[in-house]
């Protein structure tokens, strides 16, 4: 019979290696993500849906036109739909398409934002969680680009990653030749970098509000709250008191989307009331202020002075 | 018994009130009871030596390494068990702990194993596998023991672990805290406002009053740093022995059950007892130091003031 030892035993793992607990957190976060966007199963399935319904109508157009071009007895249909203005809009080599569909995409973004991001920081400071944290090898730095890597993650699954695939799939419709090969890399790359500007900035945003609460729920209402403030109330009064189109700047969406616009390198969509330097100046002001209230509030012990 | 903490004139603030002031000892392994009243600074300093708080002034070494400049390497030698309620939110007893292991750098397999082995240890086998809010009092304190111990840590620090919990708890708790002490050769912090439970599970304490640090050591060291009486039996006349001590200058008093207590003014001179006995005709049966207990002693050094 085997008698098993139910008392303390040693542990001979190494412990000098390096710890990586960001990437922990990241792992954990995105788990933990999943499990609370499907606790409501429709809802989880609805938003998956809609979320990815942008993206699954421009691969049908796609095809559709691969389809029409493969065959030549609807030459005539291709040549219609290749010169009509619905192609334009949507299928990838136009780089308007993929501004347009992360504005599409940020609302979905948004909504992430509020359903996984509210609580990331907030649950943690409710349950007391950040000293738990800190007394292990984990520096303020590991945890917040941790939760940072959590949103990250999620907001990239319907922005960038649904894009990306955008460009595999007309990349694979129209034949892997060398050059359009090239050239659809060089966009991939353009993609993720404006990807990840469209999604830093709302996920800093309710990083930010969820630093400053102790309830998921009062940090959604915080942050959506700002937007509301600052993009409709502030926005609006400005534009329409002193009917100024460089006030513009005062938003953080247009700002967003004028670095969208350079990073996709596609001028015609760059506002030209405003300098695309004031844009980045602005968003980055508002980054460093996030990122201190959040080093702020992120402490293993709330000192009131 | 190696040192594990070295202070050096550490001072730590929160925002302009000072609540360290300039604290220095060197404190040998095993088992330390960390003592003082309220707002004595006890969790301050627990706070300060895992790097939670900044340092305002001085350096503080644990286990040979630096506080301020090896916190996420020293970490990993050393495990908490905070004061307050802290917990993972939405995780199980046992996500909660494997969790803990995953942050202090274990692979994912070894914290799986490590977390069902210390659950097991800690007695919440049955309960691992339910979220912690559905925890008692009791249960929460054992996995915040739990987390503390999953990486294997050579110091832990333990704040009040018996906080809130039955008298059937709380031995329990102290028991599997002497077993990591004694049996498992982990040195263990604990700081208690319970002078019973230091009493139980230390071989020395460090006593705090404002800020500093008024007496650290050994525990029968501190008891008998403060003796200066004691305990006797006798037969004969104890009204005259009284008599024949009272104008020697001694104090001599009914002690607890039969034995008489006699108390020194200067230093202990046990000839005077004697002399004492022998005027007024008694028999000294037996005498030894008055040993105190740990709360009078404790008492004493506080009333004292730092030494």
């Amino acid at each position: 019979m085997v008698i098993h030892d139910r008392s303390y035993s040693r542990w001979d793992g190494d412990k000098t290696g390096p710890t990586r607990a960001w990437s922990v957190i990241l792992d954990r976060g995105v788990v933990t993500g999943l499990n609370s966007l499907f606790k409501r199963k429709l809802f989880a399935v609805l938003f998956i849906l809609a979320a990815y319904g942008p993206f699954l109508a421009v691969i049908g157009v796609l095809y559709v036109n691969f389809f029409l071009m493969t065959n030549p007895e609807f030459t005539e249909a291709s040549r219609q739909m290749q010169e009509g203005p619905m192609l334009d809009a949507l299928i990838p080599r136009g780089k308007s398409a993929f501004l347009y569909l992360f504005k599409i995409q940020s609302w979905f973004a948004l909504a992430l934002c509020v359903i996984i991001g509210a609580g990331l920081i907030a649950e943690d400071r409710r349950t007391n969680a950040l000293e738990l944290y800190l007394s292990r090898p984990v520096l303020v730095f590991d945890y917040v680009v941790g939760k940072l890597a959590v949103l990250g993650f999620f907001i990239a699954m319907v922005t960038v990653v649904p894009a990306l695939i955008l460009v595999l799939v007309y990349m694979v419709l129209n034949g892997l030749e060398s050059e359009m090969v090239a050239e659809q890399l060089r966009l991939m790359g353009r993609v993720v970098l404006a990807g990840s500007v469209a999604g830093l900035i709302p996920a800093v945003l309710v990083l930010t509000a969820s630093s400053l609460s102790k309830r998921a729920r009062s940090a959604a209402i915080t942050f959506v709250g700002f937007l509301v403030l600052l993009e409709g109330v502030i926005g609006g009064m400005l534009s329409e008191g002193f009917r100024d189109d460089a006030l513009k700047v005062v938003s953080i969406h247009f700002n967003v989307s004028q670095c969208v616009a350079w990073l996709l390198d596609s001028a015609s969509d760059l506002d030209p009331t405003v300098p695309l330097a004031n844009s980045v100046i602005v968003l980055a002001g508002w980054l460093v202020l996030c990122f201190a209230i959040i080093l702020r509030k992120v402490r293993p012990v709330e000192i009131v002075a | 018994m190696s040192t594990i903490i070295k202070l050096d004139n550490v001072v730590v603030s929160y925002g302009k009130r000072v609540t360290l002031h300039g604290l220095n000892a060197s404190v040998e392994g095993g088992a330390v009871g960390l003592l003082g009243p309220n707002g004595a600074g006890k969790s301050t300093l627990i706070k300060a030596l895992l790097g939670l708080v900044p340092l305002a002034g001085g350096e503080a070494e644990v286990l040979g390494r630096s506080v301020r400049k090896e916190p996420k390497k020293l970490r990993r030698l050393l495990g908490y068990m905070p004061e307050r309620e802290a917990a993972f939110p939405h995780f199980t007893g046992f996500q909660a702990t494997w969790y803990a292991g995953r942050l202090a750098g274990m692979p994912d397999a070894d914290a799986r194993r490590r977390a069902h082995e210390v659950l097991l240890f800690a007695g919440l086998e049955e309960a691992r596998y339910r979220e912690l809010s559905t925890y008692s009092t009791g249960m929460k304190q054992r996995v915040k023991l739990a987390q503390a111990l999953v990486h294997d840590p050579d110091l832990l620090f333990l704040d009040e672990p018996t906080n809130g919990l039955d008298p059937q708890g709380r031995d329990e708790m102290l028991g599997l805290i002497e077993t990591l002490t004694a049996k498992k050769g982990i040195h263990v912090v604990l700081s208690s406002h319970l002078l019973r439970d230091v009493e139980q599970v230390c071989q020395s304490v460090v006593v705090m009053r404002q800020g500093q640090i008024v007496k650290h050591g050994a525990i029968e060291e501190l008891q008998q740093s403060t003796e200066n009486a004691c305990r006797l039996t006798l037969s004969g006349d104890v009204e005259s022995f009284f008599s024949a001590c009272s104008a020697r200058g001694l104090d001599a008093r009914k002690g607890e059950q039969d034995g008489l207590e006699v108390r020194f003014s200067a230093e202990p001179d046990q000839r005077a007892v004697f002399a004492a006995a022998h005027e007024s005709g008694c028999v000294v049966r037996s005498l030894r130091p008055l040993r105190l207990s740990l709360e009078e002693a404790l008492l004493d050094v506080l009333d004292g003031g730092v030494t």
